[in-house]
């Protein structure tokens, strides 16, 4: 999962400890966490990724699994970036730590009917900060009840493989894909020790 | 720049005018916008009908009419955005370019090349959302914005690459690229008002006659054309040399005459009333063209005016 966070690198200390602690929780949880914040900030794209999305225009944003914005201080960049995220369709997690006050516009936009199931405004505490991206991300992964696979890879295989593979999805409805996304959602399923990872936060 | 995009999501959201050229939809334009919340947190945006038809079908008429919409509400706003379909715009941007000079606020030209519906709509949104913070960042000038690049709309050439969501291209070594959109927009150009005060002007030449050079051009048929025009554009865009007897006829007729190629450099054989442009694209050539036969009739003012850089459309000298 790939995520852009954004908050104000010019905040002061405090929050700038927040903004680390927020990249390390995603970091933590598995999720590749592209930033304002950190340098460089395109870290995760090869070369030729960068290079075919130059060339083709297409959005960085659109690239990106979720936008996640920590807007206690508010940023420039951000109300540019949500609307961006909003027409690729991605969900959004704008966070302010309570006692602040979120941008009207925001909260006036979260009633739409058209974008109130992407924008999630959220309030959070240092106790509370944990459990609010934890169920964010699970949101992203199960969003309408089911996520449909959009991340590519190349996964290179042997012809022992290719050979099994073909084995166990003939005369089956399902692809060598489909065949192995089910074979590594039931991995994730038993995982005890990933299923902990993720509950605790 | 930071203090001026501070505020964005606060009250004081820059005023902006979307200045509908383009057949886009048979929703009415405020049902149109109103699907598209995200782009109200942006800016406060007013949309503006001028012209209802495909852009296919936009004349310099319709280019004059945008241009006084634009000049009556100059003052009441942070900039304009154009939806304009790809068909003519880079006509109508580089005519709005000599139209209005020394601009101190954005013009910008966006629209959808996609005919499949559901990456027009989506492509649509993304290019209104990224045009909408080129104004916010204040680029003065007429610019078009299509994918992740804003160019410089008098330098802008048609892009090849197939499929690419940048529908419009820099020439090669030519600084035309005014922002590059990652995560932000990041700008090349310096923001900020022109020098001199902003010109208005109100008309183009209406009688000029049109002529691309090809193998099937028809000498006699141009002779009766030509008859009554206030001057004749040459399109001989791949030619190295060019026909002897269309030079002829060009150079009897004593109408000014503007020829447009990339690649003949001989312009000393030329007759007096014609001259050779290679140092603009296309569509600038022609737009200034009519803009200036409004400014002189004489052929050496004409050249004077045509070799001068009237709105950053100079790409390389002569």
């Amino acid at each position: 999962m790939r995520l852009y966070f954004t908050a104000d690198n010019q905040a002061e200390d405090r929050l700038q400890k927040t903004f680390l602690r927020i990249i390390d929780i995603l970091n933590d949880s598995g999720v590749l966490v592209m930033s304002n914040l950190a340098a460089p900030n395109l870290a995760g794209f090869s070369t030729q990724d960068l290079e075919r999305i130059e060339q083709t225009g297409e959005a960085m944003l659109n690239q990106m699994d979720a936008l996640i914005i920590e807007g206690t201080k508010p940023l420039s960049e951000s109300g540019y970036l949500i609307a961006i995220a909003l027409a690729y369709h991605k969900p959004i997690l704008y966070l302010c730590q309570k006692g602040r006050l979120i941008n009207k516009n925001l909260v006036q936009l979260q009633k739409d009917k058209n974008t109130s199931h992407l924008l999630n405004l959220e309030y959070y505490t240092e106790k509370t900060l944990e459990i609010t991206l934890a169920k964010f991300l699970q949101k992203i992964e199960t969003s309408d009840g089911k996520e449909s696979p959009t991340i590519k890879f190349t996964l290179r295989i042997n012809s022992r493989i290719e050979r099994y593979l073909q084995y166990k999805t003939q005369n089956t409805k399902l692809s060598k894909a489909d065949f192995l996304r089910e074979l590594i959602e039931g991995l994730i399923d038993n995982d005890q020790n990933y299923q902990k990872t993720t509950e605790k936060k | 720049m930071v203090t001026a995009l501070k505020n964005i999501m606060d009250n004081d959201r820059k005023k902006i005018y979307l200045m509908i050229c383009n057949q886009s939809t048979n929703l009415k334009q405020q049902d149109w916008l109103e699907q598209m919340p995200e782009l109200n947190i942006l800016a406060d945006v007013k949309p503006v009908l001028i012209f209802n038809q495909p852009s296919a079908d936009i004349t310099p008429k319709i280019w004059l009419k945008l241009a006084k919409e634009i000049q009556q509400r100059f003052n009441q706003t942070d900039g304009f955005v154009i939806l304009h379909s790809v068909d003519n715009l880079l006509y109508t941007s580089c005519a709005l370019s000599f139209l209005l000079q020394n601009l101190t606020k954005p013009i910008v030209f966006t629209g959808v090349q996609s005919n499949k519906p559901s990456v027009k709509k989506t492509e649509i949104r993304a290019n209104l959302i990224n045009s909408y913070q080129a104004v916010n960042h204040q680029i003065a000038g007429v610019s078009v914005m299509f994918g992740n690049r804003l160019i410089k709309a008098n330098q802008a050439l048609k892009s090849n690459t197939e499929g690419s969501l940048n529908v419009f291209a820099t020439p090669i070594n030519v600084p035309s690229l005014l922002g590059r959109i990652d995560f932000s927009i990041r700008t090349f150009s310096k923001t900020g008002s022109a020098k001199e005060k902003t010109k208005f002007y109100t008309s183009l030449a209406e009688k000029v006659e049109v002529i691309t050079v090809g193998p099937l051009i028809n000498l006699k048929k141009i002779a009766n054309q030509i008859e009554g025009c206030e001057g004749i554009a040459v399109n001989a865009e791949a030619y190295q040399n060019l026909p002897t007897d269309l030079i002829e006829l060009l150079g009897k007729s004593g109408l000014p005459i503007v020829i447009w190629s990339k690649n003949i450099s001989n312009p000393e054989f030329l007759p007096k009333n014609i001259l050779l442009i290679n140092s603009m694209t296309w569509p600038s050539a022609l737009t200034k063209f009519l803009w200036v036969l409004t400014q002189t009739k004489n052929n050496k003012g004409i050249k004077e005016l045509m070799n001068k850089n009237i709105a950053g459309e100079i790409i390389h000298q002569n």
